[in-house]
């Protein structure tokens, strides 16, 4: 078995005329940190519903920690180990910022109806655990003061704190992020950034994440992944990919400029 | 015929939900209350048709730029959301129904033409009904899809129909162009409506939901949002519901369970191509 | 206005109130809960009881039993309509479970030689006959109005007695209800009715939560019948239109969407809404037939229900951080 947890291979995702993932193929090593980069509507987004089965996948294949998850459910993708965040958060604002965590854990038997009845009290014991674990995360991300509040009443910081957190409670074996750093003061980020850190260090999670932040990239990652326009234009470790010709011209060349980029920012 | 009666009720309904995001289950009581205005009317010019149909397309339009103001408006204005405006639009299918029951009473009426003369076109035989409103439906149906493909507030129409929010960026006055749909919506409503009066030799106020999912069935195989969906979509229907019944189609499905092919035809839409003939996919 | 004290008018508006406070508990669970636009439940109503009606009639089966194959009968159903329709949008699923309820209201209508067609369960047994399904039902309700004669004397009438028995059944299934959606069950229910993509990221899987609440709200839909069967001694396609949805719908929005015992709550407005205009009998109501009475009704109630969504969305119990109206 390779050390790649997640392989892509061609994966193709049109939306009317436009090819909005085109040929896409990288794999993710057991245990890293990659980056997916790219200017805005380069398909990161979509790439991320694609694995993470949101959206029927029309051409290409998946695979994760050796398994084919091609055509797997959402629910499937989760179960074998992947577990995606949103870009905005989609938490549950009805209820509370603790029981948003209590819905992540995963092996609870209560959630099944017929175990519901008849295995209560392993239900109820599960419970207890899935508190505890929760009552780690809520501190971890300082959330406690809040945790009894509706997770309507949140800032957006604290949203996506939260949406982070609830992707930590169940074992993962490998998370995707959305833009965890987007919207979030630089203090919150840098701590968002050592939680990536410690996750990948503690949990050998391992991590793929889109972010516009770069120099976070940079310093985050052991691979970035480049996109544009669809397609994966270049992967390497970053220093390489931060001198590249083709990543430059596509940010450059949509008016955009690479930030921290040996060459100096051009615009032209 | 009846594909031309649920293409103008279609159209209605369309617009109303492609734009608005209103599922108008008022529409069928909304024919109904045209079927019936038209009934006054044509009593109050001595019998005569034509005014008769012409004052219930008026009547019809009034009340359903009336009901925007006093109910739409308002409840857009709160960002009501799609369970809302379909519980506010039962119970205006409530009010207006049992309006009509109380006004016009629970008997079958009939519009003054006569019931038992038989017009033979080759190998169909119409009634007078028939007879009447198929030309009528026919010249209104082209009509309406000039209107719409020509003139100006017939293209702001399917602008807003397009894309909302694009539209409204492009100056196009949004609230004005939405009283405009609801008059469209409610004039071919009230047209339709005295057509299907003419049509059914006798009716009551429940022929409104009567029409309904069938409307709604027309809707979606010609694709929400779509007027000319619409339009095809009903005429289609009709026939599917008229020939189902023919011997000639596998034994023909017996009479009774026309309105049930419409309902078919509605499930079976929904799942397999849910965007209609011509809709635009919607994404989630 | 003397009849406004006849404890017997009001015993029966309170089994009506009881047996729609069950049927619309199922709604809840389906719509308060997962977020099921359900158009079509009169449709379990009517499962429930046209399959006891025909088992104890056609096949002689016992009531007791009739009954429970009744309510087992719903979830087949609920699993007919949910397979095809659970992954549709919003308003298409209002749609197609409206031509759903209305496909079994038509099968009943046309099919007499299984449902008795429109003249309803008199005619199962056949012309001539007038067929009869609830013996066993009324031989239990008398035995209990007997114990409970002693106790208190006049007020122990037959629509007395069945109040009390559609109540207690009403309140244990809230009760039960209530369990189920304080589970983890009932959070990930919560989770999918709000944000579907999130719960099923995090391992649920949508589609068959959606189908278990649509199944255990038919069940409650199928009860609803059931009593509804027993109270009338008969029933016909007639009793199973779609206002009827309508009206379970405006009751868990009166008592506010997602509050179990604002169910209770809006059944008792509703059906005191509903009977009450009978009372309307003094000027200037007192000039109008019945049958304009009966309008009046509608018209009160579709007034009430326009209201309700401009003005407090949602419901009387509900509280505006929860209101899952919008």
């Amino acid at each position: 078995m390779s050390s790649s947890l997640l392989q892509i291979e061609g994966l193709v995702k049109h939306f009317g005329g436009l090819r909005a993932v085109d040929e896409a193929t990288f794999d993710v090593e057991r245990g890293s940190i990659t980056g997916l980069i790219g200017p805005n509507g380069a398909g990161k987004t979509t790439l991320f519903d694609l694995i993470s089965g949101l959206m029927p996948r029309e051409q290409g294949t998946v695979f994760f920690d050796g398994r084919d998850m091609t055509g797997a459910a959402p629910h499937e993708v989760a179960g074998a180990g992947l577990i995606r965040t949103f870009q905005q958060p989609r938490i549950i604002t009805r209820m509370s910022v603790r029981e948003n965590l209590h819905l992540a854990a995963t092996d609870q038997p209560g959630e099944r109806l017929w175990s519901l009845l008849v295995k209560w009290r392993a239900s109820r014991e599960r419970e207890a655990d899935v508190a505890e674990r929760a009552d780690d995360l809520l501190d971890l991300f300082e959330l406690t003061r809040v945790a009894d509040d509706y997770a309507g009443t949140l800032s957006g910081g604290q949203r996506k704190l939260l949406e982070f957190a609830r992707a930590l409670m169940p074992d993962t074996t490998m998370l995707l992020l959305d833009e965890p750093l987007a919207g979030v003061n630089p203090t919150l980020a840098r701590r968002l950034e050592d939680l990536i850190h410690r996750a990948r260090q503690e949990r050998d999670l391992t991590v793929l994440l889109i972010e516009h932040d770069l120099p976070a990239v940079m310093r985050l990652s052991d691979r970035v992944i480049v996109m544009s326009e669809g397609r994966v234009i270049a992967t390497g470790d970053p220093e390489e990919v931060r001198r590249d010709e083709t990543v430059l011209d596509a940010y450059i060349g949509r008016g955009g400029a690479l930030p921290g980029a040996a060459g100096g920012n051009h615009r032209e | 015929m009846t594909g031309s009666i649920l293409a103008m009720g279609g159209v209605g309904v369309t617009l109303v939900l492609g734009v608005l995001r209103l599922l108008h289950v008022a529409h069928g009581d909304m024919l109904a209350f045209g079927t019936y205005a038209g009934l006054g009317f044509v009593a109050v010019f001595g019998n005569n048709l034509v005014l008769g149909t012409v004052g219930a397309i008026f009547a019809t339009a009034l009340l359903a730029v009336a009901l925007d103001y006093v109910l739409w408006r308002p409840l857009r204005q709160k960002q009501a959301g799609l369970v809302s405006l379909l519980l506010a639009s039962i119970g205006l299918a409530l009010v207006l129904r049992h309006v009509i029951f109380w006004v016009a009473g629970a008997p079958p009426r009939q519009y003054p033409i006569d019931l038992l003369a038989v017009f033979e076109l080759g190998p169909v035989r119409l009634s007078q009904g028939q007879a009447i409103a198929l030309p009528v439906a026919a010249i209104s149906i082209l009509l309406v899809g000039w209107l719409f493909a020509r003139t100006n507030a017939g293209k702001r129409i399917r602008a807003l129909s397009d894309d909302l929010s694009l539209a409204a960026v492009a100056g196009i006055d949004v609230n004005n162009t939405i009283v405009l749909i609801w008059a469209v919506s409610g004039a071919l409503a009230g047209l339709a409506g005295v057509l299907q009066g003419l049509v059914q030799n006798s009716f009551n106020p429940n022929l409104g939901f009567q029409l309904l999912l069938p409307i709604f069935a027309a809707v979606i195989l010609g694709g929400i949002g779509s007027v000319y969906g619409a339009l095809v979509g009903g005429l289609i229907l009709g026939l599917t519901m008229e020939l189902s019944t023919w011997e000639v189609l596998l034994g023909g499905v017996p009479p009774n369970y026309k309105q049930v092919v419409a309902f078919a035809v509605l499930i079976v839409m929904l799942i397999i191509r849910p965007q209609g003939l011509f809709g635009k996919v919607r994404l989630r | 206005m003397s009849a406004l004290f006849d404890a017997g008018f009001w015993s029966f508006v309170a089994v009506t109130a009881g047996v729609f406070t069950i049927m619309s508990l199922g709604l809840q669970l389906q719509f308060g809960y997962a977020g099921l636009l359900n158009f079509g439940h009169v449709a379990f109503m009517a499962i429930g009881g046209y399959t006891m009606a025909i088992l104890v009639v056609k096949l002689g089966v016992s009531l007791w039993l009739a009954a429970l194959i009744a309510l087992l009968a719903a979830v087949p159903f609920s699993l007919l309509l949910g397979l095809p329709t659970l992954r549709l949008r919003g308003d298409y699923l209002a749609m197609t479970t409206l031509a759903f309820s209305e496909i079994v209201r038509f099968v009943a209508v046309n099919e007499e030689g299984l449902t008795g067609g429109s003249q309803g369960t008199i005619n199962l047994a056949g012309v001539g006959t007038a067929a009869s399904y609830n013996q066993e039902w009324l031989d239990v309700i008398e035995t209990l109005r007997g114990w409970l004669e002693p106790l208190l004397g006049e007020l122990a009438s037959r629509d007395f007695t069945m109040m009390l028995v559609v109540w207690a059944v009403a309140i244990l299934a809230i009760l039960v209800i209530q369990h189920l959606v304080r589970s983890p069950w009932g959070r990930v229910l919560k989770a999918i009715r709000e944000e579907e993509d999130a719960a099923a990221v995090l391992g649920k899987n949508v589609f068959w939560y959606k189908q278990q609440a649509l199944a255990i709200g038919a069940v409650l839909g199928a009860l609803a019948g059931l009593f509804h069967a027993f109270q009338f001694s008969f029933f016909s396609p007639a009793d199973f239109v779609p206002l009827v949805t309508f009206f379970a719908w405006m009751i868990i929005i009166l008592g506010g969407t997602a509050r179990n015992w604002g169910v209770p709550l809006g059944a008792i407005i509703f059906s005191i809404l509903f009977a009450g205009t009978r009372f309307l009998d003094f000027a200037p109501f007192s000039l109008l037939e019945s049958d304009e009475r009966a309008y009046l009704r509608m018209i009160i109630i579709g007034m009430v229900l326009m209201v309700l969504m401009v003005f407090r969305p949602q419901g009387i119990l509900g509280k505006r951080e929860e209101m899952v109206l919008e």
